[in-house]
């Protein structure tokens, strides 16, 4: 059966997908790199190295926000232990559709951008939701 | 003598000296920004300049997997406590040999390249083992 131990245990393993799904995103950015022939330390010189580079740069920027958030969420955040996790695989998700999205056409980067941006910031929410408890607990 | 509680500080101070490394290469991006005249928020320039600021970059895009790797396989692989500490060290001489190696010529940055890589993979093992280990024995 499931327990309360578990739900840290997801965390970590969210963790994991997400770091090998921003693998991939590198990955890609090094297929394109032979396919099209642009050579390091160039980043631009064609459209579809481009996107594949532009969508690594922006996993990375949102991963920053993301792993803090989640890590913290997990810590703070008592009220139900898996929502954290939860968020977590909606925000890979919506980062796998924006890749996806815009490898095919830069506009259709918005859809898995907006999904992931939801569950950011639902993080957000529980991250502060379970430091006020906190504080409140700790100084009651 | 040194015992297990030695093992999370061997994990704090490869953390501490991978953001030294990290620190280096930005400050080397500034030094070339002097030398070369590259004035900001320019990124393009000379190819000595260009291959230290994705050196960075490569450095930037790297920890931000190594470290929740790092940590996560510090929190759960208990096999050998000490494996987790090492693996980061290969990491480190692999990104330092990336680093040295880029500059000299673009070409030269694949063996420090895949040193640190394998690292990366040593612990994405030990962090997916440590979970494994971590939920059979809270279900049990």
């Amino acid at each position: 059966m499931l327990n309360v131990a578990h739900a840290s245990l997801l965390t970590a393993i969210v963790t994991v997908i997400a770091l090998l799904m921003y693998f991939w995103t590198g990955f890609r950015v090094g297929g394109m790199r032979s396919k099209h022939g642009i050579k390091a330390p160039a980043v631009t010189g064609n459209f579809e190295f481009e996107c594949a580079y532009r969508v690594q740069m922006n996993t990375l920027e949102q991963m920053v926000m993301f792993l803090p958030l989640l890590w913290l969420s997990n810590a703070y955040f008592m009220a139900w232990p898996y929502l954290t996790g939860a968020l977590g695989l909606v925000w890979v998700v919506g980062r796998i559709v924006y890749a996806i999205g815009y490898m095919q056409d830069p506009s259709k980067r918005e859809a898995g951008f907006i999904i992931s941006a939801l569950a950011l910031l639902a993080l957000l929410i529980t991250t502060i939701w379970g430091i006020a408890n906190a504080w409140i607990a700790v100084s009651a | 003598m040194m015992n297990v509680a030695h093992a999370p500080l061997l994990t704090a101070i490869v953390t501490v000296i991978a953001l030294l490394v990290y620190w280096w290469t930005v400050l080397r991006v500034g030094r070339m920004r002097g030398k070369h005249g590259v004035k900001a928020p320019a990124t393009t320039g000379p190819l000595e300049f260009e291959c230290a600021y994705r050196v960075q970059t490569n450095m930037l895009e790297q920890l931000v997997v190594f470290l929740p790797l790092l940590w996560l396989s510090n929190a759960y692989f208990m096999l050998w406590p000490y494996a987790t500490g090492a693996l980061g060290l290969v990491w480190i001489v692999g990104r330092i040999m990336y680093a040295v190696g880029y500059v000299q010529d673009p070409a030269k940055r694949s063996t420090g390249f895949l040193i640190s890589f394998i690292a990366t993979i040593g612990l994405l093992i030990t962090t997916i083992w440590g979970i494994v280990s971590a939920w059979m024995a809270v279900s049990a």
